[in-house]
């Protein structure tokens, strides 16, 4: 016994040292720039992570591709990924450790806004400019310098839907007058129904139905009644994890609850979401997007070229932002000709893309404002259309029309 | 003791003292300046993140290494902690400062609330317990709508808001915590709190039976340790700014501050910071290296786990105190170094030993104990009835009856371990029928248990301090007659410095008997001490017992081998299916033809004579 | 509130209840016989959705026929576990032996995301996304044959439990190791048994549940406070406490989500759970709390 708690203590101590110094590993090779890429790749989000993963993964072989940053001489990009894990702490030591250890001259992350929150945080004390698709319109009301985002972000996305929606209705010779909000209370669905509460008064249209739940939900069949009995115009879904998204309008079909459903995010539509619910439960859902496949020429390839990559049919925001971002990295660089964050930062805010491919999945150009935020960007509603998701909003953009639900 | 060997005596133990409270405020003071010369971000987080998690480790270490209480739901007070000074920032604009003192008096407060009734528990169901609690607090917050909490921003006086950009600010103040919580943890290592401490971890029945209250030691640990958790709990939070329930609240806390303890060493004063040193920049290397596939780092982290289990289940400290310093000399160095760092045989000072309870003198065949109409059931089932006894001072008593004749229920009942269902109990004139076993043994009663219950980790001396520790009835002349002469009678002094889970049964017994009798009690019971002894060790039992009662104790013995027990005691007490059935002299209760009924059966009264 | 609601949350209640009864049982009986609470049991239980998940896909079978072969298969891993790790751990040291679970429970999370990846693999049947309709309650049917299926198993136990020698060799262990030693029983062979049963368990429930729940690696988080509550509810080491624990725990979730806040549901769970063990830490039908 004595002889394995020796050996023992000799392998730990030699172990600690080592892993500590493996922990330390360097700035990449000079002839790459590296930018980071950070995301949930463990834990229930994972999917969203892997998913943002492909879409860097594809912008940086695109832009290596066709010649690198030709004003750093061709140099390449180099992706350098960190997972955020389950809690802030992991999040913002992986954001700590990517920024001071590898030299990141941009990073992408982290699709849950408090994660988005906490390693802007550190992006702002490093002086690395983030770029992110998260939904928290916190993030861009701090006043930093080093945090962008792309596409629109909760109250624009809500303000917007809302408009788009009630014109759709008066088009199809209908109304949009009280309307149903039933989600979790992870922080995305609470900042979409914090800007619906307030803006859907606004817009005369009553709350009939408030249910929030902590997720997983248990038993759906209970809210599809009540919203049954309720009976509003539209229905704004907030579940976020898989199970709940599948169960909530599984449980409305059930019911034979037929009305307008707008849900926040890629979870419904996800090749699995699909999957499990079949083409005809998901007809007429819609969801809203950050960015999405447009009907242009460049989005359609990318669709094309994703498809064959990974053998799933569509694509959702967690790749199509990502890649975008990695392209409006891309410019900066060129802009700024120098991997220097803070050169890149200042390249970043007086960037204005007319071009694609970053505008082939915003709709819009890309300008950002004093806060970080393209105001430019025109919130996306994706709908279910015979078993493949489009996008039905804006409609210089869209690659079909809303279909009204029968 | 010659003046000067006294002299020798105190300064040796000032030296020691010395050394002891010195090791945490030099290694702090290292820390502190080590760590002021990093200037990698990332570096003075890893520090901070340690400092802080050693902390966090320590506290755990209070309830549930020294306590020996597991609590897997440590998060609550961190997270407690963190969310109040939070909560006050955000809605009322209450500086971190002030937050610091809230929280921790609140966090203390959700201790004592929580504990109070938890701590009843024991093992497994406290365990339990401790698990809802952080999710009871992470759905609240969450409901209330704090699922993604900012600090509010105040970069221009970071001091007055605790906001740093520079971790090593951060680093500082949590290894000055840790260095008052470590030495705080050495103090408890010498005083008498060690010993209370480890009773009630190693054995709280025997712990209650020596006059502790572990319910209130066990208090104390858990709301000191929570509240000290949710004193880090608000700088951890303004460390990261951002804060989820499940950041604060999640498991993921409450493991971490268990897996430091168990991989250094639970109950040690340094375990968790070696566990720490350990773990953390571990986990973050395996990061560093693994973390751009999907769960390879976790899935390492969990095999090093089972690895670090299977290796070293007690913990980095306790294998390295088992190495041979002969055959590997430098691991040898550190476990001296270890050894003197821990203290683990300084009798606690003088004045700690035998605080004496305040109680009248004894008067001459005065009753100590009456049991009046005595009867407990269990259900359906009566195992002891209308039991009247007095015992009287001086008495040598014996409870004799055969197997399943409700002894051990009748014993319980008399030390307070468990509670009549019918009937009364009086101790010296007072009622004492709810009384808990803890106050019946600081009133002077104490025992000996059937299945010997020595405190095993502690040393055979250690065990008589015990006796000794809590309401012994008069201040003995000095320590030396109070600890010693017991265990010189009982013949086990020269074995003082072995563990006491290294002696032989009849040696425990006598271990027993010895720290029973250290406090002096008024009446000391003996539950069962014949059975399993030899003859030469039933001779030799006799004769201390025989020896304590000239001296002046009352004893009552209760077993079950009538002819031994006839032939110590002057009084002889019968008990059959819970029925008191005899009570007189020996000579005359052995010859009563109920009482050979009772043990013999019917068919062997005739042939008795 | 309507009659017909508060018929939905109690059958809703009972057919979570009948799932959790699975789990819970399993749970138990391992710390019963064991005196071990095994953090890894929900693994075993996603571990047998994964299981259900390829073969359903890959071959077609109905994973409700799956649920026997697969909760076979889980045992024997059940069984490397009991043998390789726990055996290896001393007894009665309770620290080492959690960590050891909860490193088995890392490990396995995560070996499945390593391996599978995280998208969520849903299986959908005939009966996922079909309904029955009696008295207009809504009842999922893919959650019905999961709770019946669920109830034969349970009635297969407690005969095997009551019925065979194996069973009542387990039992008697659990009630006290040194007589069940004293008459001859294995006392370490019943160990490593116990164990198997437990985990086989997890493993049908995940091929049951994973017709109306899709499979993925870190689903077993939400079922572990579940499993403790059924299982301090109806007494450490009874499986029968265990069952009843279970429709009890499905049942308050139902209906305290038609009386409180949605939100708050688990809530009242934690609170019952603290209550109890506050109260009668030996739950309804559990065994004597041993010192």
């Amino acid at each position: 016994m004595a002889a394995v708690s020796v050996r023992v203590c000799r392998t730990l101590l030699a172990g600690m040292t080592s892993m500590f110094a493996v922990g330390l590993s360097g700035a990449g090779a000079q002839t790459t720039i590296d930018i980071g890429l950070m995301g949930p790749f463990s834990g229930p989000w994972a999917e969203h992570g892997q998913l943002m993963r492909i879409g860097a993964e594809m912008a940086i072989e695109d832009i290596n591709k066709q010649g690198g940053i030709k004003s750093l001489g061709g140099a390449k990009l180099n992706l350098v990924v960190a997972d955020t894990g389950p809690s802030i702490e992991t999040t913002t030591n992986a954001a700590q450790r990517l920024l001071s250890q590898r030299g990141l001259s941009a990073f992408m992350c982290c699709f849950l806004s408090s994660f988005s929150l906490a390693a802007s945080e550190i992006g702002e004390r490093q002086q690395v400019p983030m770029l992110t698709f998260s939904y928290s319109d916190e993030l861009v009301r701090r006043g930093y310098k080093y945090i962008f985002r792309d596409s629109s972000g909760a109250d624009i996305q809500v303000r917007a839907a809302i408009k788009l929606l009630q014109g759709q209705a008066a088009a199809n010779g209908r109304k949009i007058e009280s309307a149903a909000l039933i989600g979790d209370n992870t922080g995305a669905t609470v900042s979409y129904f914090k800007s619906l509460n307030e803006v859907l008064p606004q817009n005369s249209v009553k709350i009939v139905l408030n249910r929030v739940w902590t997720p997983p939900l248990t038993d759906a069949i209970p809210v599809a009644l009540a919203l049954r009995d309720a009976n509003p115009d539209i229905i704004f879904l907030g579940a976020t994890t898989f199970d709940d998204s599948v169960a909530i309008v599984r449980g409305l079909n059930a019911a034979r609850v037929k009305k307008l459903m707008l849900g926040n995010g890629a979870q419904y539509i996800t090749p699995e979401y699909l999957q499990a619910m079949g083409a005809a439960q998901v007809e007429g859902l819609m969801t809203t997007q950050g960015t999405a496949i447009t009907k242009d020429t460049y989005a359609a390839d990318f669709l094309k070229r994703f498809r064959e990559r990974t053998k799933t049919s569509w694509t959702v925001h967690d790749t199509t932002s990502v890649y975008s971002e990695s392209w409006i990295i891309k410019e900066a660089l060129e802009k700024a000709a120098s991997t220097d964050p803070k050169k890149v930062r200042d390249a970043i805010s007086s960037l204005h893309i007319t071009t694609p491919p970053p505008t082939a999945f915003n709709g819009s150009e890309i300008k950002f404002d004093v806060n970080g935020q393209n105001t430019l960007a025109p919130p996306f509603i994706v709908q279910w259309q015979n078993g493949l998701p489009v996008l039905v909003t804006p409609a210089e953009v869209a690659v079909a029309p809303l279909k009204w639900p029968s | 003791m010659a003046a000067s060997g006294v002299r020798a005596a105190q300064l040796e133990t000032l030296q020691s003292r010395l050394r002891a409270y010195s090791v945490p405020v030099i290694a702090s003071v290292m820390f502190i300046a080590v760590v002021s010369q990093i200037t990698d971000f990332y570096l003075s987080r890893l520090a901070a993140l340690v400092a802080f998690w050693a902390a966090v480790g320590m506290t755990w270490n209070l309830i549930g290494g020294y306590a020996g209480q597991l609590s897997l739901g440590h998060a609550a007070f961190v997270g407690l902690g963190g969310y109040v000074a939070l909560v006050l920032q955000q809605e009322f604009g209450i500086i971190p400062w002030i937050g610091l003192l809230a929280s921790t008096a609140a966090a203390a407060l959700a201790a004592l609330i929580v504990g109070a009734p938890t701590l009843r528990l024991s093992g497994i169901y406290f365990s339990l317990a401790t698990l809802a609690y952080p999710l009871i607090l992470q759905v609240l917050f969450t409901y209330w709508g704090y699922q993604e909490a900012l600090i509010p921003a105040h970069p221009e006086s970071p001091f007055l808001f605790m906001q740093w950009r520079d971790n090593r600010w951060y680093a500082a103040i949590f290894g000055t915590i840790l260095m008052f919580c470590w030495l705080a943890t050495v103090f408890l290592e010498r005083s008498h709190w060690r010993y209370l401490l480890t009773a009630v971890r190693e054995d709280e029945a025997a712990a209650s039976a020596v006059g502790i209250n572990t319910w209130l030691v066990k208090l104390w640990a858990f709301v000191i340790s929570g509240s000290v958790a949710g004193m880090l709990g608000v700088i951890y939070a303004q460390m990261l700014f951002v804060v989820t329930p499940e950041t604060m609240f999640g498991i993921g806390v409450s493991v971490q501050a268990l897996v430091i303890n168990l991989v250094g060493g639970v109950g040690y004063a340094i375990g968790p910071l070696l566990g720490t040193l350990i773990t953390v920049p571990m986990s973050q290397a395996l990061e560093a290296q693994f973390g751009s596939i999907s769960g390879a780092a976790q899935l390492v982290y969990g095999l090093v786990l089972i690895i670090v289990v299977l290796t070293i289940p007690r913990g980095l400290i306790d294998e390295l105190r088992r190495i041979d310093p002969v055959q590997h000399p430098t691991l040898g160095k550190l476990q001296a170094w270890l050894a003197r760092g821990t203290t683990d045989a300084t009798p606690p000072p003088e004045s700690d030993v035998l605080t004496a309870v305040a109680s009248a003198p004894l008067a001459k065949g005065e009753v100590l104990l009456k049991a009046d109409g005595l009867g407990k059931a269990y259900g359906g089932v009566i195992a002891l009835r209308h039991f009247n006894l007095e015992i009287r001072q001086h008495e040598f008593i014996g409870i004799v009856g055969p197997n399943g004749a409700g002894k051990t229920t009748l014993f319980d009942l008399l030390t307070g371990f468990q509670r009549p269902t019918s009937g009364r109990l009086y101790m010296r004139g007072k009622n004492v029928t709810c009384a808990a076993p803890y106050r019946l043994a600081r009133s002077g009663i104490r025992r000996t248990f059937q299945i010997p219950r020595p405190f095993g980790r502690l040393s055979v001396y250690e065990n008589a301090v015990l006796g000794g520790l809590v309401g012994a009835t008069e201040i003995a002349a000095s320590m030396d007659e109070a600890i010693w002469r017991p265990l010189r009678a009982v013949g086990l002094a020269h074995l003082a410095n072995k563990p006491a889970d290294s002696l032989g049964p009849s040696q425990i017994r006598l271990l027993e008997v010895a720290r029973a009798v250290v406090s002096r009690p008024t009446l000391l019971l003996l539950d069962e001490p014949l059975a399993g002894l030899d003859a030469s060790e039933v001779h030799e039992l006799i004769d201390i017992l025989r020896g304590q009662h000239s001296e002046g104790l009352t004893i009552v013995i209760v077993d079950h081998a009538i002819g031994t027990v006839a032939k110590i005691v002057e009084r002889l007490v019968v008990i059959d299916n819970g029925i008191l059935i005899a009570d007189g002299a020996p000579t005359e209760v052995t010859r009563m033809p109920h009482v050979v009924e009772a043990y013999l059966g019917s068919r062997w009264n005739h042939a008795r004579d | 509130m309507s009659l017909t609601t508060i018929l939905q949350a109690i059958v809703g209640g009972l057919l979570l209840g009948g799932i959790y009864a699975l789990l819970a049982a399993g749970l138990t009986l391992i710390f019963g016989v064991m005196r071990v609470i095994n953090f890894a049991q929900a693994e075993f239980m996603m571990l047998g959705m994964f299981a259900g998940y390829v073969i359903t896909t890959g071959l077609g079978i109905d994973p409700l026929l799956l649920a026997l072969p697969i909760g076979g298969a889980l045992a024997l891993l059940g069984m490397v576990m009991a043998q390789g790790l726990l055996e290896r751990v001393p007894r009665g040291d309770h620290n080492a032996q959690l960590i050891l679970t909860l490193g088995v429970s890392l490990v396995l999370q995560n070996l499945a995301l390593v391996v599978f990846g995280p998208t969520p693999r849903p299986v959908v049947r005939p009966y996922t996304n079909s309904y029955w309709t009696p008295f207009e309650l809504f009842i999922n049917e893919a959650r019905l044959f999961a709770c019946l299926a669920s109830l034969v198993i349970m009635i297969a136990l407690y005969l095997f439990l009551t019925r065979t020698w194996t069973g009542r060799a387990m039992r008697a262990t659990a009630d006290d190791p040194v007589a069940a030693g004293g008459v001859g029983i294995n006392v370490r062979r019943t160990h490593v048994l116990a164990f198997m049963v437990g985990t086989g368990l997890a493993g049908v429930a995940g091929t049951l549940i994973v017709t109306f729940m899709a499979a993925a690696p870190s689903i077993g988080n939400d079922f572990i406070i579940i499993m403790f509550l059924a299982i301090v509810l109806g007494g450490l080491g009874s499986v029968a406490g265990a069952t009843f624990g279970a429709f009890v725990v499905g049942l308050v979730q139902s209906i305290s989500g038609l009386l409180l806040p949605l939100q708050l549901q688990n809530v009242m769970l934690f609170v019952v759970f603290v209550l109890i063990l506050l109260v009668r830490p030996q739950g309804l039908f559990g065994l004597r709390q041993r010192v």
